[in-house]
């Protein structure tokens, strides 16, 4: 007999299992029994006592007891013993181990899907095969899948987040099909899907309790497993079949090639720039040669070849120049001949014009075909019998001007002559040099023919030359110039003279005045004036007046305007003297003052603040020796040392000036090894190289569609044009051109802006026109997204962006301004001002930072060494007051520098172990921070020829880039810098390696390894183009370092674009490995300056 | 005449279906790749359900109508096309008004030729039309009949096809979307039938060039048409009860199983399925099965679930799902 409680099927049961939990509770955790007879439910326990019943009856339950009678169960309500009992026939019973699992599910009406569900099944038979067939029909993969041991069979379990709607479905009508679908009903409880469990929570936390899960289905029969359970993928529990017969093909031991025959074919129409004339086709260029402009004809270079069958050929090309018309058209009229232009995609193959070659074939099979080279030009004509490859050596092509000489009578033997024979030796002409057109200038006698003297034999005999002599040759109206071989000689002579003075610090007369006379001797006055005005400044036995004749004999010849009667106080009166002007009176006062002529009253103040003028376009040293000699005359050691402190005010303040200081010469010299246009042509060349290696190597994985593939073609074609290869360029841009509109909108526009750059530079238009082009780009974006992604990459890259704007100078307290801005007037008061700014202990770090700045530059502004001595005596001893180590770097490297301009080496090297300290402090100054000091330092030392100093100094600094860990490759290249600078390549290869490397350590944050890839970049502008390549294809090889995480990276990956970006620009730079040179030269040349200016002064 | 008996179709009802089913066969010879559009047009045809192709120009919507048309012995007077854009007027598809009867104070419109008449119609561009047309119909597509005069006229329309690039989705042209039961993308075929494109295409155009009309010789009539329709109007209709149909055409595991693809449509690719829709679905699965094999509906016949996306790009996505739920 059990005592039991009957459920009536309706909402009421949950209402009734809730009392009876709460009345007994130690009963939910009984065991119970779920009998079922037709739509009769009980559930009774063994474990209800008597009294427990009488409890639950009272509180509302119908309770019953239960018996079985023969086969059958009967029952009887509880407390009415005496009523007839009521049979159960046919009655299910289902044990369960507690009041929850005795509850069965109640079926739910349209059930929604829930978020997970798990399909179980038998492992046996189909229903796994369909279920996962279906499952990965509908393409969800994600699935796991499981296996449990129950006990009597092996389940199988597929889970799934957002289940298939139809499975679940089919899970709960198609019973018979063995897939139960279960979706969880509470943490631990999974209740068979489109049915509820009364309890669900209750059963849950049960369950979870004892570390389990389970499983409820509709009939109420519960399964548990552990709460960890093991799954796999979907994959794992395929055994993929693909019931096909095999062949496995090999590779063939033959590659099959196929001859295909190239022809020319009409092509698009191009500008002829490249001839090959026969000697009578070479002479119809006369009339060019007659009409056309001597500019224009700069353009035009010449070759003299040998072709095997038809003998002298002449090879003519054009290299056009922006802004300079084309001759191709004319020429190839004029000539009569077939004109030819390079062909896209191999810068040194030739066509005849409006032909192009088909098939069409890759760029290296061609070069292989073709034998291309960037040192060989090939040239495909076609000559009736089928075509014919001309194989173009590297041969020096020279101008065409060059062969030109411009005579007054018509001597068109001698020229045809010349141009026959122009290219393999030069022989001596005797032409008839055109009258000067100096009218003013007195004309003297012709004095006797003097034969024509070697001026180089002279000087290696040591003898000097006349002045007069000078002039007289000068004069002379027909003269026997030198044989074209001794101009050479002579050339070559001046050239070796122009390269020691261009290695820096020439201070020797001797030097200076010989490539004078040989300038002059070449023709070359202005040059000539700027070797003879350094002569007389580095004059070591008093200034030669006879030489400061010669120089205003020189400079009148540069100034035909000026007739010889227009004297010193009218040429110093005028405003606004012209180059011309200002350097014909320089002459003419120092052969007066010199000459101790009389000058007219009130010139000498005249020409001292004439002089003394910073904006005076004459060079410092002609500007001193001015000076000098106005003050020398008068004794006035007074006079002389407030000139002393203007000129070098003025070199405290801006250094040598470029344009007038440095020699034309020198500046060649410095840039070019050999003559403009063939180092020209060798620098594109070298150029063109670098990029084909490096293109070579990005081009290794590009793919169609792919947005860095398209990058790295337009920012290489960007280079390219650069470089002068506009057809590669355009090769290179066509694919990415032609695909554009399947690329994303940010993409898309980027392309666009890049393609505006490459046609910038196609067409070498200026930086505004680009920056215009762009504007108008992102105007026309109009959607957000897009724009905010192409602005992101636009601020990053060098390309793209607008020139960076100076930053406005930081704010500072009303009153230091004032004061600054007092000493700034008055520089006298710079030291009170300094001092009292370092003293006064309200002012923030960047505020006594900027005093010191301020004070140092205003004092260095006078020249005067008291006074800058008396400043940075004043901040020196204060510096270590200004905590923040960026700022206290700044005023250091500011302090430096005015201590390198009084000489003061004691003060460089203490303020030197000032920055080491810095940079050795514990909490080390950012390295941009630290540059601020090194840079102007290691400039400092430069000047004051202190190399050793500098070397030790960045010895001190180099073990900092390995303590350094994020900014150990900006350091490392900044270092290189450095070294390279003083000329230590084996220390700078070394840093530039490391820097290199440390670039790309993954173990740095990504920011910082683009940082130092972008120093690297920026510091290997510095050197060789060979090198910068071979260095920056590292970079390029290791590309995937540079990832970033930003939100654009759906589209680009900004790192790598930059990092390309940066290499092509550096490998395509000209500017700044030449400006390095010229740098150098004029740091040399100021300190070569200083010095005479100091012993100049203390001579007096 | 539309008024067969059960008794009187009863005996060549197979023989209707076989005629209907060789001249779907027929007419598939003269195009290439259109198999299921030509299936599609034969089941909507047969339960006077109208038929919407969706695709780009040059996918011989048109052609598929006019010859469809003509196969079925059908003269120019019974077709009405037209290509309709937001300045159509209700006259140019309606007919004129009558003017000498306007006059009289009767609104009158003359019909001859235009839609009211027609007995299959294929309009182009359905979307582009205004309000005006869409109202006018909306009404002939639920109620077959326009208006005359203030009174409702039927329409001879059996059949409509129609065709769009594009579906909007305006909530104003979501009524007439929800009347094109099955819609059906036409994809251009030369990718896949490059050949036999080229030469049906010359084949046509020499058709065209000579005047012949080889597809007007159809196994079918339209009469056949209309009895299979009035056919399965009198199936629904007989037996007892409102489930007689389902429970003798439809079995259960069918049944249910076209509940399931429907209500996952719904829940996981949000394509609604209104009331009439899914009325007019089982219609045109019971036509289609009874077309095909002449008896109940089996698990291929509830394909044409595929075609009842709403939006443009549900199309693809439905057609796809369906397919792989079924395990077609």
């Amino acid at each position: 007999m059990t005592l039991g409680v009957r459920l009536r099927g309706e909402a009421a049961d949950l209402a009734a299992l809730q009392t009876l939990a709460r009345a007994l509770p130690e009963l939910v955790s009984a065991r119970w029994v779920e009998v079922s007879a037709g739509d009769q439910r009980i559930l009774a326990s063994p474990e209800i006592a008597e009294d427990a019943a009488e409890t639950l009856r009272q509180s509302g339950l119908d309770v019953i007891r239960l018996t079985r009678r023969e086969n059958d169960l009967v029952l009887r309500d509880f407390g009415e013993d005496d009523a007839a009992p009521s049979p159960l026939p046919g009655a299910h019973t289902r044990n369960a181990q507690h009041l929850l699992e005795a509850l069965r599910p109640l079926p739910v009406d349209r059930p929604r899907p829930p978020a997970e569900a798990l399909f179980v099944m038998s492992a046996h038979g189909d229903a796994p095969r369909h279920v996962l067939e279906r499952v990965l029909l509908l393409g969800r993969d994600d699935v796991t899948v499981a296996e449990w041991l129950a006990r009597d069979e092996r389940l199988f379990v597929v889970r799934a987040d957002r289940p298939p709607h139809y499975l679940l479905m089919r899970a709960h009508e198609e019973p018979d099909e063995g897939v139960r679908a279960y979706a969880r009903a509470a943490p631990g409880l999974w209740v068979e899907w489109g049915f509820a469990h009364p309890l669900a929570a209750i059963a849950g936390e049960v369950v979870r309790e004892r570390g389990r899960d389970a499983l409820v289905d509709r009939d109420g029969r519960w399964r548990e497993i552990d709460e960890r359970w093991p799954s796999r993928s979907v994959y794992d529990a395929l055994k993929p079949e693909l019931p096909a017969a095999r062949v496995r093909l090999t590779p063939a031991p033959d590659e099959t090639r196929f001859s295909v025959r190239l022809r020319l074919a009409p092509g698009p129409p191009s500008e002829p720039e490249l001839w090959l004339l026969s000697p009578e086709q070479l002479l119809r260029l006369e009339s060019l040669v007659d009409s056309a402009p001597r500019d224009d004809l700069g353009s035009l270079t010449l070759a003299r070849l040998l072709h095997p069958d038809d003998g002298p050929v002449y090879l003519l090309r054009e290299r056009p120049r922006a802004g300079r018309r084309r001759l191709g058209l004319r020429i190839s009229e004029l000539c009569e001949a077939e004109g030819f232009s390079h062909t896209d995609g191999a810068d040194n193959l030739y066509l005849p014009v409006g032909s192009r070659l088909l098939p069409a074939m890759r760029r290296d099979e061609l070069k292989e075909l073709l034998g291309l080279d960037t040192a060989r030009a090939a040239v495909l004509r076609d000559r009736g019998d089928g075509p014919e490859v001309i194989t173009v050596p590297a041969v020096d092509e020279e101008p065409l001007d060059r062969f030109v000489d411009y005579i007054a009578t018509d001597r068109r033997v001698e020229l045809d002559r010349l141009l026959e024979d122009a290219v393999f030796h030069f022989p001596g002409v005797v032409v008839n040099r055109p009258k000067k057109v100096d009218a003013v200038r007195p004309q003297r006698d012709a004095p006797e023919k003097k034969p024509r003297r070697s001026f180089a034999d002279l000087f290696k005999r040591g003898r000097e030359v006349d002045a007069n002599e000078l002039e007289d040759e000068q004069t002379t109206e027909t003269e026997v110039l030198p044989s074209l071989d001794e101009q050479a000689a002579l050339r070559a002579e001046a050239r070796a003279l122009e390269q020691r003075a261009a290695e820096g610090g020439v201070t020797v007369e001797k030097a200076w005045y010989e490539l004078a006379v040989l300038k002059e001797l070449l023709e070359e006055v202005d040059d000539a004036c700027a070797s003879l005005e350094a002569a007389l400044l580095f004059a070591e036995e008093g200034r030669d007046v006879e030489r400061a004749r010669t120089l205003a004999s020189w400079r009148a010849r540069l100034a035909p305007h000026r007739g010889a009667d227009d004297d010193i106080l009218q040429l110093a009166l005028e405003e606004d003297l012209t180059p011309t002007d200002a350097t014909l009176l320089g002459a003419r006062a120092l052969v007066a003052l010199l000459g101790g002529e009389p000058l007219p009253d009130g010139v000498l103040p005249v020409l001292v603040r004439t002089f003394s003028r910073p904006a005076l376009p004459v060079s410092r040293r002609l500007a001193w020796l001015v000076l000098w000699a106005c003050h020398q005359t008068t004794s006035d050691k007074l006079g002389l040392t407030r000139a002393k402190e203007a000129l070098i005010g003025q070199l405290n303040d801006r250094g040598l000036n470029e344009t007038w200081d440095l020699p034309r010469f020198i500046r060649y010299a410095l840039a070019l090894d050999d003559d403009s246009d063939a180092s020209g042509e060798r620098n594109r060349l070298e150029q063109l190289d670098a990029l084909d290696r490096l293109w070579e190597l990005a081009s290794s994985d590009l793919r169609e569609l792919e947005p860095l593939s398209a990058y790295k073609r337009l920012l290489f074609a960007v280079g390219y044009a650069r470089a002068g290869a506009t057809g590669q360029a355009r090769e290179l841009a066509r694919p990415v051109e032609d695909e554009l509109p399947a690329h994303d909108r940010p993409n898309r526009e980027l392309f666009r802006l890049y393609l505006a750059r490459l046609a910038h530079a196609q067409s070498d238009d200026d930086d505004d026109a680009f920056h215009a082009d762009v504007e108008q780009i992102l105007v026309s974006i109009g959607d957000d997204r897009a724009r905010r992604a192409v602005d992101w990459l636009r601020k990053r890259s060098p390309w793209l962006r607008a020139a960076e704007h100076e930053p406005p100078a930081p704010w500072l307290r009303p009153q230091l301004q004032r004061a600054l801005e007092a000493a700034e007037r008055d520089p006298k008061k710079a030291s009170a001002t300094v001092r009292r700014a370092l003293e006064e202990r309200e002012h923030f770090d960047y505020e006594v930072a900027q005093a010191v700045v301020r004070g140092v530059r205003a004092v260095m502004r006078t020249g005067n060494d008291a006074l800058i001595d008396d400043v940075v005596d004043a901040a020196a001893g204060g510096l270590r007051r200004i905590g923040v180590l960026g700022h206290r770097a700044l005023a250091i490297g500011c302090c430096i520098e005015a201590a390198a301009a009084t000489g003061d080496l004691g003060t460089v090297h203490r303020l030197l172990d000032g920055i080491i300290e810095i940079a050795r402090a514990p909490r080390t100054p950012s390295v941009r921070d630290l540059l601020r000091a090194v840079r102007p330092a290691l400039l400092a030392l430069r000047r004051l020829g202190a190399a050793g100093s500098a070397d030790h100094f960045l010895h001190a600094l180099v073990p900092l880039t390995e303590s350094h860990q994020k900014d150990r490759a900006p350091l490392a290249a900044a270092l290189a810098d450095g070294f390279l600078q003083l000329g230590d390549r084996g220390a700078a290869a070394d840093l530039i390696d490391r820097a290199s490397e440390a670039s790309r350590d993954a173990q740095l944050e990504y920011g910082a390894r683009y940082d130092g890839a972008a120093a690297v970049l920026d510091t290997l502008r510095h050197w060789p183009t060979a090198e910068r390549a071979e260095r920056g294809a590292e970079l390029l090889r290791d590309l995937d370092a540079f990832n970033d995480t930003f939100t654009v990276r759906v589209w680009f990956p900004t790192h790598k674009l930059l990092v390309i970006e940066r290499l092509v620009d550096t490998v395509v730079d000209v500017i700044t490995f030449s400006s390095d040179r010229v740098r150098a030269y004029l740091d040399a040349d100021e300190l070569a300056l200083r010095r005479r200016i100091a012993h100049d002064w203390s001579e007096l | 005449m539309t008024t067969w008996t059960m008794e009187e179709l009863e005996p060549e009802i197979d023989a209707v279906r076989t005629r209907l089913l060789a001249h779907q066969r027929e007419l598939k010879r003269y195009f290439v790749g259109r198999d299921l559009e030509i299936d599609l047009m034969l089941t909507a045809a047969a339960a006077q359900e109208p038929l919407l192709f969706v695709g780009p120009p040059g996918t011989a919507k048109s052609d598929l109508v006019v010859k469809f048309t003509e196969s079925l012995g059908l003269t120019d007077e019974d077709y009405f096309e037209y290509m309709l854009t937001k300045f159509t007027e209700p006259s140019e598809i309606l007919g004129p008004i009558d003017i000498d009867l306007l006059k009289q104070g009767r609104f009158v419109r003359r019909t001859q030729g235009k839609l009211p008449e027609a007995r299959v119609a294929f309009l182009d561009e359905i979307f582009k039309s205004n309000s005006a047309i869409l109202n006018t119909l909306l009404t002939i597509l639920n109620e077959r009949k326009y208006y005359q005069d203030g009174m409702p006229v039927p329409v001879n329309l059996a059949v409509l096809f129609a065709a769009t690039n594009d579906i909007p989705e305006q909530s104003e042209l979501e009524a007439m979307s929800d009347r094109f039961v099955l819609k059906i993308e036409t994809r251009p075929v030369k990718d896949t039938h490059f050949t036999e494109l080229v030469d049906a295409g010359l084949r046509n155009e020499s058709f065209k060039a000579t005047g012949r009309r080889p597809w007007a010789d159809g196994s079918a009539s339209f009469d056949d048409l209309l009895k299979m329709k009035r056919y399965m109007d009198l199936t629904f209709a007989s037996g007892k009860g409102a489930s007689a149909d389902r429970e003798h055409f439809f079995p259960p595991a069918v049944f249910a199983e076209m509940r399931r693809v429907v209500r996952t449509l719904e829940s996981e690719d949000k394509v609604f399925v209104s009331d009439r829709k899914l009325v007019k679905l089982y219609r045109l699965i019971r036509t289609h099965a009874f077309l095909n094999h002449g008896g109940a509906v089996d698990t291929p016949d509830l394909m044409l679930l595929a075609y009842s996306g709403n939006r443009r790009q549900e199309l693809p996505v439905v057609q796809e799902k369906v397919r792989t739920l079924l395990g077609a």
